[in-house]
């Protein structure tokens, strides 16, 4: 009886450390702030010779989720193979995009924001080294708040 | 209790009928914006990896028309790779689709350039672009908006504003359609698949 008690408690601790992880996204979180589905984008940039100097630009998409009581921002990103920049593309009624370059990305208290095509983004500017699609890149992501968050992000073609 | 029958079998067979004469001619519906009637448009010529290319070489085919530049990060690509999946969701599309990619920006963009860009995305594509002039005249007559922003002191980089959509011709090099920026691939390929029946 007292073996299976035993079993019974090692069963609930291991059920209570699986539930209180970090997701299996292989993007960390830190309190108040969760990370998902990170990706730079290749599109545009997969011929031999692209990707890499004058004026060429990736793209990256990210979702965060603030899981906390106080508002946040996202204020800026480092990556060790480009300038990385945060932007804005808007699409006007008349169909006219203009990207601009922001300070910051808000992120209000219990909101989830997605960085997507035509709206926010990160922009990696005149990459230094090429990327292949299937490698992952570190970003560290800086928050007005909950401070410095790396996260890997998956290189893909689109 | 024949007669009936026969009653019920012949009302069937109308609204059948009906119902198939229906789809037949019903009015095709499409997920762009369609020109009504189609716009003869005229011809311009601008410059690509191998040589000049007119709008109207592609007669014959359908051709779908994009302005941006290369060193968008974000829409152009995004734009390009959807029209990708699209020309080549079917097998038989692609011999029947051009796609043009008109770079707005004359300072940075070389045909050798948007060479390279375009095919990242397909062997097909095309990526053509101009002088100043000459893609004032395009653009004007084509009723697109560009405007090259004055460079960043820092990065020395700039963005350029452009028109989003894609403009459809049709195999007489008429404007037919276009897609605003947010139509998805299945409603492109849907509005396609439409014209290409014709």
């Amino acid at each position: 009886m007292r073996i299976h008690v035993l079993s019974l408690m090692t069963l609930l601790g291991i059920l209570l450390a699986s539930c209180t992880s970090t997701p299996s996204s292989s993007s960390p979180s830190q309190p108040g702030i969760e990370i998902s589905s990170a990706v730079v984008r290749l599109a545009g940039m997969a011929m031999p010779g692209m990707g890499v100097g004058e004026d060429s630009n990736l793209a990256g998409y990210l979702t965060i989720k603030n899981t906390g009581s106080t508002d946040d921002s996202l204020i800026g990103v480092q990556v060790d193979f480009a300038t990385a920049m945060l932007h804005q593309t808007t699409v006007d009624s008349s169909g006219v995009a203009s990207m601009k370059e922001i300070n910051a990305i808000p992120v209000p208290a219990g909101q989830t924001v997605e960085l997507k095509p035509g709206s926010y983004h990160i922009m990696f500017m005149r990459p230094t080294r090429e990327l292949k699609a299937g490698e992952s890149v570190e970003l560290i992501l800086q928050f007005q708040n909950a401070g410095s968050i790396k996260v890997q992000a998956n290189v893909t073609n689109q | 209790m024949n007669r009936r029958f026969l009653l019920l079998a012949l009302a069937s067979a109308i609204m059948l009928g009906g119902g198939i004469v229906y789809e037949l001619t019903k009015p095709p519906s499409f997920y762009g914006s369609v020109i009504t009637p189609p716009a003869s448009m005229p011809d311009f010529t601008l410059q690509s990896v191998n040589g000049p290319v007119k709008l109207s070489d592609f007669w014959g085919k359908y051709v779908l028309l994009y302005f941006g530049y290369t060193s968008c990060p974000d829409l152009c690509p995004t734009t390009l790779a959807k029209l990708q999946q699209v020309v080549t969701r079917q097998a038989d599309w692609m011999p029947q689709v051009q796609v043009i990619f008109v770079s707005v920006d004359y300072l940075r963009d070389t045909p050798e350039k948007l060479n390279s860009y375009v095919r990242s995305f397909s062997d097909g594509f095309i990526g053509i672009t101009g002088t100043k002039e000459q893609i004032d005249v395009v653009t004007r007559e084509y009723g697109i908006y560009y405007k090259l922003n004055t460079s960043d002191p820092q990065t020395d980089f700039y963005s350029v504003d452009h028109s989003a959509s894609v403009l459809v011709f049709n195999r007489q090099g008429e404007m037919v359609l276009t897609w605003p920026y947010g139509l998805d691939v299945y409603q492109m390929a849907s509005d396609l698949q439409e014209l290409l029946n014709r």
